[in-house]
């Protein structure tokens, strides 16, 4: 392998939409999926990725070269990590999730992950709803009876919104 | 707004939220709820159990998730005894993952009603357990038969990776006894005991890398053999013999 003569291997990824994408070895074993398919020795050509789209698979690609590009710091690494998610809506980081779960990248999963439960956080069921689209598909006497049964998770709750 | 209590939430109208955008802007296709179980539950994981368990009443979609958690911290904050009780009951009896990484109860009780936690704790096969009993409990001994070699709790004491012990009603031997029935525990904090005078941290097969033995008034003596030690925090060194610690960096 190339690492061995000290030249830097490159990497062709294939999205399921059929866009390709250069990236470092080095960078792209941060996933344990592509890092398995190395060590197997099965890198060689282009690397087919079902389960990621192109757009995805971009910023994927990004947020593999930015956290690669950190020393050993685990403190820089995770305000990369912030400020690579911050401007992201719901949709992308859904779909980053999904690729970081297929990728195994506990990284990226796991600051995904974080973010969405932050914006969970304080919030009230009526807002959370609103917030995510997810449809109550409760009948009133169901929902009654879930809240019922749950009523310890509304005592002495606070949230920051109204409802 | 802060500080407004939880009503009803079946008021679907069109309303701002705090940041004051309109509930418009929403995301219409539910996405969040089309991801897989595992990855929600990951999500989940990272609230409080109270706010991951009222997932619940979201949609018929979230109603089991939270059950799946495999982190379980009450959480004591505005409970009182009976209740907390009820609480931890019926958590434990709704509760479905096989595995539980960490355990926290903190309240003086009844000792039947740990007994019964503690057997489910270890019937899921805890990572992490904490008790902090917010009040010295005098009448409550950890129930020693879970160790027993036949008891069929043995197994579930094998995954146990850190365990704390605080204002806890010890006996001589106790921690002993989890040592040799833990073979991975990695951390082991004792705090605020007053039955105990006499510790062995001893064995050449420990994995023990941090040890905190603190407050603990009546400890006259304490051994560690620990080959794994790294970390040791102690109130006094009073008492204390180390020995085949070479990996100890940091003591205190």
């Amino acid at each position: 392998m190339a690492a061995e003569t000290g030249t830097p291997t490159t990497l062709t990824l294939k999205s399921n939409d059929d866009e390709l994408f250069s990236v470092a070895e080095s960078a792209a074993i941060l996933s344990v999926t592509i890092r398995n398919m190395v060590e197997d020795g099965c890198a060689g050509g282009v690397i087919p990725l079902d389960n990621v789209d192109g757009k995805t698979l971009a910023s994927v690609i990004t947020y593999m070269n930015g956290i690669s590009a950190i020393p050993a710091d685990e403190e820089k690494k995770k305000s990369y990590r912030d400020k690579f998610l911050s401007d992201k809506d719901f949709e992308t980081l859904a779909d980053m999730v999904l690729a970081a779960n297929y990728l195994n990248m506990s990284c990226l999963m796991d600051a995904v992950s974080a973010k969405i439960a932050q914006v969970m956080e304080k919030k009230s069921v009526g807002w959370v709803r609103r917030k995510f689209g997810i449809e109550n598909d409760y009948t009133p006497e169901e929902e009654a009876a879930v809240k019922e049964e749950h009523k310890w998770t509304f005592e002495g709750v606070e949230t920051d919104d109204d409802n | 707004m802060g500080g407004t209590q939880i009503n009803t939430d079946t008021n679907l109208q069109p309303q701002t939220n705090s940041c004051g955008e309109r509930s418009s802007v929403v995301d219409n296709d539910d996405r969040i709820s089309q991801l897989p179980d595992d990855i929600l539950v990951d999500i989940l994981s990272l609230l409080s159990l109270k706010e991951a368990a009222r997932t619940s009443v979201l949609s018929s979609r979230w109603i089991n998730l939270w059950k799946h958690v495999p982190y379980l911290d009450f959480d004591v904050s505005a409970c009182e005894g009976h209740k907390y009780v009820k609480w931890v009951n019926s958590v434990i009896r709704s509760h479905k993952s096989p595995t539980l990484k960490k355990l926290k109860i903190r309240f003086p009780l009844d000792g039947n009603s740990i007994t019964r936690w503690l057997e489910f704790a270890f019937s899921r096969h805890v990572w992490r357990w904490e008790f902090d009993f917010d009040v010295y409990f005098k009448d409550f001994c950890f129930p020693y038969e879970l160790l027993a070699p036949r008891s069929n709790m043995v197994l579930g004491f094998k995954s146990l990776k850190e365990l704390s012990l605080k204002k806890v009603n010890l006996r001589g031997g106790d921690i002993e006894l989890f040592l040799r029935n833990c073979p991975l525990l990695e951390q082991l904090i004792v705090h605020t005991t007053w039955t105990v005078s006499k510790i062995e941290v001893c064995g050449p097969s420990l994995v023990l890398k941090h040890l905190e033995i603190v407050k603990c008034t009546g400890l006259e003596s304490l051994k560690v053999y620990a080959p794994n030690l790294a970390s040791l925090s102690v109130t006094s060194l009073k008492g204390v013999s180390l020995e085949n610690v070479p990996m100890l960096v940091d003591a205190t």
